[in-house]
């Protein structure tokens, strides 16, 4: 641990749906510009972690801190504005509106006049998505979905992205690219926080990771200490060691 | 209870030698006639979750027919009235077979074009008089034969004896496994499917009551107004009448649309009385906030707020539903016998538009052998479980069950009919009935085959109770039957939802991930239970993401990725199947 | 076949007026999967505005327009946040159930406040008739018809072209995702209401110059506007203009080919046999 202060610093966090408590207790920090992934089994918590941290979920117990300011109780447009940007799982595109309508409405926060030369030198660097500017985003590939959705983050310049699943079901050309943006949001200073099933990859590209089981952390560590760790292979990896 | 109802009853049919006044006697009259109407349009709005706007249709149909056989052939209204009723069941089902495939509001636009279109029928057929109607020939007043009167209490008691049995009705669906077959196909068609409910022979049976039981209430109630014509039997604000009754009262409960329909009647009558005075329609008014008060408020009705009285009454402590502990099965000999398959699927190919979620997949299930399929999210596992129990149709391929040597091909048949050929799913999300019981979910999932349709309204039978009992204590749920569903908590709800599968003693469960989201402690019991029923002869087909519980458990896995089984074999060697790992945890 | 082409221009001019009235029925029902049983009484509402409009502020409709469609903008974020908010997650029961509810408590309300009597009044402007391709059509209904079209132009321009227009299709599309874009689906879903019951006023607002008002004129649309909403799709604007004309075309062809008095039983048979042959609408696009 080095000493720079936690973005986000989540403490002893409980939270669920209805009578299922999902988390019980789960305490993590993020700090900034640090790629930070969540690995457990299905049902461990890690959609529901960031379901709660971007407000969607009231936590029954427990804190959620931003660069110092509490997020319990905003609601997800707000916590948007504080500089948290959200990409839920499965497919997060708005259908029937266009790929540049889709972009457009990413930037529905922002009140500058940026926006259109924002999108424009977007588009330069996604020309898949160029191309089909004017078509609706449910006639875009699997893989390009998952391209506007992350070229959406970009335009509301956050301070921490939380990803949940990024990669799944994506070839692994698509995924590579997914991980170069991961990366590139590190080198701009934009911290990440990932939720994945595809633990080895995930850990390779990232500062620290937690793993999550029965809603708390069970371990945590660097990516290579949570690949080596012998308890985090048999548990999660399902490996006999 | 049945004491208390029988008394109720006849203190309502002596009131007449007591109390004389018309006014009240007529009051009373319109609640057991508009009541019957209300309990018909509970069996099938209330119990099974079809809300028809068209229940004047059958009225109507009840009222024109037995005044038509009187006026044309002279037939006893005593008669006439259940010939009115056969009328309107048979219409009934000819209007539901098509309706009830549909879903949501359809069903409820549905009934109210239809009713629209019988009416403007009869508002210009001369033979049943069109916009003018039928007046009863008065002459017969007095004669008994032709249920004509011109004093209240004739007319009191005969309602009184149809609202009787139309509670009666009620009351012993309510209680026997018809009610609750409704009820579980109101609350989860698809869920009710899969335990094998055939929901449309249900549906229609409680429409045909329910036609039946309305069409003898327009009948009394023609004999009672003496005229009849399209705008006072056939309109619209009828329909809404009765479902506004039930549902004010209280959807699907015995005593609800009693009560909305004697509280909506008598506060039209006697508030029209008096706020009549002061302009038109105040009585309308109010209904109107009391039916927006209730569905945002209390949506069980009047009986949800007498339910909510009396708890604050009597303000117990509710008893947390707890878990009694489970031994642990004895290792008895595995009913496994490697040669014989049960379940052949081959070639599976499933499209969803351009995207191909299965892409010829084949797998066999032995008899008495635990198959665990595994693989990444997306890899076509539900969609498999869906194929086989016929939730989906697939594109391409077989599937067939060789069951008590007779092969049966299940691609493409409905999943009640796979259900009760011995298949018994669960699913990913938990779906047991919320609003049922512990012991209603349990008797839903009792054998559908072969049973002739009005054993349905028996209760269940003895050895049915005696396994179900058997197998809640198994659970560890037999503390508390009475709790609903949802109000367990989600390991015990997993609990609930495997024991369910078992009730009717099935040849293949397929369970959906069955230990996600559970907590050691229920993962390590579902494990036993799981192998105590395989041991006692049970396969079972499982999706799980948990490797170490299908390593425990299962004979054989298959790992599907990407729509295509990629190997097979026994779970260590799956474990190290490099191909697996790589696709599985990343490379 | 002059008959036959008076019988289609009149039901297109009928056509457009259901598709006025069932526009924001489709609209909410697209949005948020609320089929609102008492749209069309707002439109009785806001024919009574329009006649008190006249009577008391000397306004003719055009004069009465922006007040009346203001009003029901009003009425419908009122209805939203009062009522509508606290049953989106309910059950399909209760949801209808409410909004049954409500078409009793303004049906009502207004028969207590304005009694039964039939109101009309009597429009100079629009007394008249003209000629569209040779037949006859009243002025009145011509330019209920006009309001149709223009209000279906604002409306598409609106949701096509505006910022919070595209928000208020993410809202419709997907919750969850415009909440995570920071889209008030709240507000769009008021927004919505309100967008809806003022397009129900600006039909009734039209309506009244050729349609006598009183508090059960509501029934005569109520089932005509499911019809148009079903008939037509959902998931565009498109879907109720093109069920409103289908359904006036049919009312008008067969009311004078066959028979005035089963017009509407054929209107009906045309819309069970679409639910029953396709479910999705003649537009066909099935998103839910």
């Amino acid at each position: 641990m080095d000493g720079s202060p936690a973005l986000l610093a989540v403490d002893d966090l409980h939270a669920g749906y209805g009578q299922q408590e999902v988390l019980r207790g789960v305490t993590l920090t993020v700090r900034p510009a640090e790629t930070v992934c969540i690995i457990g089994p299905n049902g461990a918590g890690k959609s529901t972690l960031l379901r709660t941290v971007f407000g969607f979920l009231r936590p029954a117990r427990g804190t959620i801190f931003f660069a110092g300011t509490s997020l319990v109780g905003r609601r997800p447009p707000e916590i948007l504005r504080q500089g948290i940007a959200y990409v839920p799982q499965g497919v997060s595109v708005l259908p029937h509106l266009s790929v540049e309508d889709n972009l457009l409405l990413a930037a529905y926060i922002r009140e500058d006049h940026g926006v259109r030369g924002d999108i424009e030198r977007l588009l330069v660097s996604f020309p898949a998505l160029a191309e089909r500017r004017r078509r609706p985003a449910r006639t875009l590939s699997g893989g390009e979905r998952r391209m506007l959705e992350i070229a959406r983050i970009l335009l509301v310049h956050p301070r921490l992205v939380l990803l949940d699943e990024p990669t799944i079901g994506l070839a692994g050309v698509v995924m590579e690219f997914v991980y170069e943006k991961i990366r590139e949001f590190h080198r701009r200073g934009v911290a990440v926080l990932l939720v994945e099933q595809n633990a080895r990859t995930a850990l390779r590209h990232s500062h620290r990771a937690y793993v999550l089981e029965q809603g708390r952390v069970r371990f945590e560590g660097s990516g290579e200490e949570i690949l080596a760790h012998p308890d985090v292979r048999r548990v999660y990896l399902g490996e006999r060691v | 209870m049945t004491v208390l109802a029988g008394a109720l009853w006849a203190g309502l049919a002596v009131l007449p030698a007591v109390v004389h006044n018309a006014y009240f006697l007529n009051g009373m009259i319109l609640v057991f006639i508009y009541g019957t109407a209300a309990q018909a349009w509970n069996l099938l709005g209330g119990y099974c979750g079809q809300l028809s706007f068209g229940h004047a249709v059958f009225f109507g149909v009840g009222a024109y027919t037995s005044t038509l056989l009187l006026i044309h052939a002279g037939v006893t209204p005593w008669s006439g009235m259940w010939a009115g009723a056969a009328l309107a069941a048979l219409l009934s089902l000819i209007v539901g077979y098509p309706t009830f495939r549909l879903r949501r509001h359809y069903f409820a636009l549905a009934t109210l074009a239809l009713a629209e279109m019988v009416r403007i029928l009869f508002l210009n057929w001369p033979f049943v008089g069109a916009a003018v109607g039928v007046y009863l020939p008065l002459s017969l007043m007095n004669r008994p034969w032709a249920f004509m009167w011109n004093t209240k209490p004739p007319y009191y008691e005969a309602a009184l004896a149809l609202f009787g049995l139309a509670c009666a009705l009620v009351a012993v669906t309510d209680r026997t496994r018809l009610g609750l077959y409704l009820r579980a196909i109101d609350q989860d068609e698809d869920a009710a499917a899969a335990l094998g409910i055939p929901a449309r022979k249900y549906k229609l049976l409680a429409m045909g009551l329910s036609a039946a039981l309305t069409a003898l209430a327009g009948s009394v109630f023609a004999q009672y107004i003496l005229y009849i014509d399209p705008s006072t039997v056939l309109d619209p604000s009828r329909s809404v009448l009765f479902a506004v009754m039930a549902l004010l009262g209280g959807r699907g409960t015995v005593i609800g649309p009693a009560l909305g329909a004697g509280f909506l009647t008598l506060l039209s009558q006697y508030a029209g009385g008096t706020l009549g005075g002061l302009g038109r329609g105040y009585d309308y008014v109010l209904y109107g906030l009391a039916i927006m008060l209730v569905a945002v408020y209390e949506p069980r009705g009047l009986v949800g707020v007498l339910a909510l009285l009396g708890r604050a009454m009597r303000r117990g402590p509710r008893r947390p539903v707890t878990t009694a502990p489970v031994p642990s099965p004895g290792a008895g000999p595995r009913g496994a016998d490697p040669r014989t398959s049960l379940l052949d699927v081959e070639a599976l190919v499933k499209r969803f538009g351009g995207v191909e979620a299965l892409r010829g997949v084949t797998l066999s299930v032995r008899r008495g052998e635990i198959v665990g399929v595994l693989g990444p999210n997306g890899a076509g596992k539900s969609t498999l479980f869906d194929c086989i129990t016929g939730f989906t149709v697939p594109s391409g391929g077989t599937i067939v069950l060789r069951a008590g040597g007779s092969d049966r091909v299940l691609a493409g048949r409905a999943p009640a009919w796979i259900a009760q050929q011995g298949l018994a799913r669960t699913f990913q999300l938990i779906r047991v009935f919320p609003g049922l019981t512990v012991l209603e979910n349990m008797l839903a999932g009792q054998e559908h085959r072969g049973e002739p349709l009005f054993h349905v309204f028996r209760s269940s039978p003895r050895e049915v109770r005696e396994r179900v009992e058997d197998l809640l204590r198994l659970v560890g749920l037999e503390g508390s039957p009475d709790a609903l569903a949802g109000e367990l908590s989600y390991g015990q709800q997993k609990l609930l939802a495997l024991a369910m599968t078992l009730v009717r003693g099935p040849r293949l469960v397929l369970l959906d991930e069955p230990v996600a989201g559970v907590t050691p402690a229920v993962i390590e019991r579902l494990k036993n239970h799981i192998r105590a029923q395989n041991a006692a002869g049970v396969t079972f087909l499982i999706i799980e993401h948990n490797i170490d519980v299908l390593t425990e458990l299962a004979d054989r896995l298959y790992f599907l990725a990407d729509g295509r089984v990629v190997t097979e074999g026994p779970p260590e060697a799956i474990q190290r199947s490099e191909e697996v790992l790589s696709l599985y945890y990343g490379r | 076949m002059d008959l036959f082409l008076a019988a289609s221009v009149n039901g297109l001019i009928m056509g457009l007026v259901y598709a006025l009235v069932s526009l924001g029925l489709g609209l909410i029902w697209g949005v948020m999967d609320v089929v609102n049983f008492a749209h069309a009484e707002y439109m009785m509402l806001a024919m009574y505005a329009t006649f008190f409009a006249g009577g008391w502020l000397h306004l003719d409709p055009f004069g009465a327009l922006p007040l009346v469609a203001l009003l029901g903008f009003a009425a419908g974020v009122g209805t939203y946040v009062v009522l509508i908010r606290r049953i989106v997650g309910a059950s399909m029961v209760t949801q209808i159930f409410a909004t049954f509810g409500l078409l009793f408590f303004l049906r009502y309300l207004a028969f207590a406040v304005f009694g039964p009597d039939f109101r009309g009044i009597t429009w100079p402007l629009a007394g008249g008739s003209i000629e569209i391709a040779g037949v006859p059509v009243s002025t009145a209904k011509a330019l209920a018809a006009s309001a149709a079209l223009v209000t279906y132009a604002g409306l598409h321009m609106f949701l096509q072209y505006t910022k919070t227009g595209k928000a208020l299709q993410a809202a419709a599309q997907n919750p969850v995702a415009a909440l995570a874009l920071g889209i008030e689906v709240d507000r769009m879903y008021a927004l919505a209401w309100g967008l809806s019951i003022a397009t129900a006023a600006v039909a009734g607002n039209f309506l009244l110059p050729f349609y006598q008002v009183s508090p059960t004129v509501a029934d005569a649309f109520l089932l005509i506007t499911f019809a148009s909403v079903v008939l037509g799709g959902f998931g565009s604007l498109l879907g109720p203009l093109v069920g409103g004309v289908a359904i006036g075309l049919i009312e008008g062809i067969a009311g004078t080919l066959i028979s005035p008095t089963f017009k509407l039983f054929f209107v009906f048979a045309v819309f069970l046999l679409v639910l029953f042959l396709r479910p999705a609408g003649l537009l066909g696009a099935a998103q839910r």
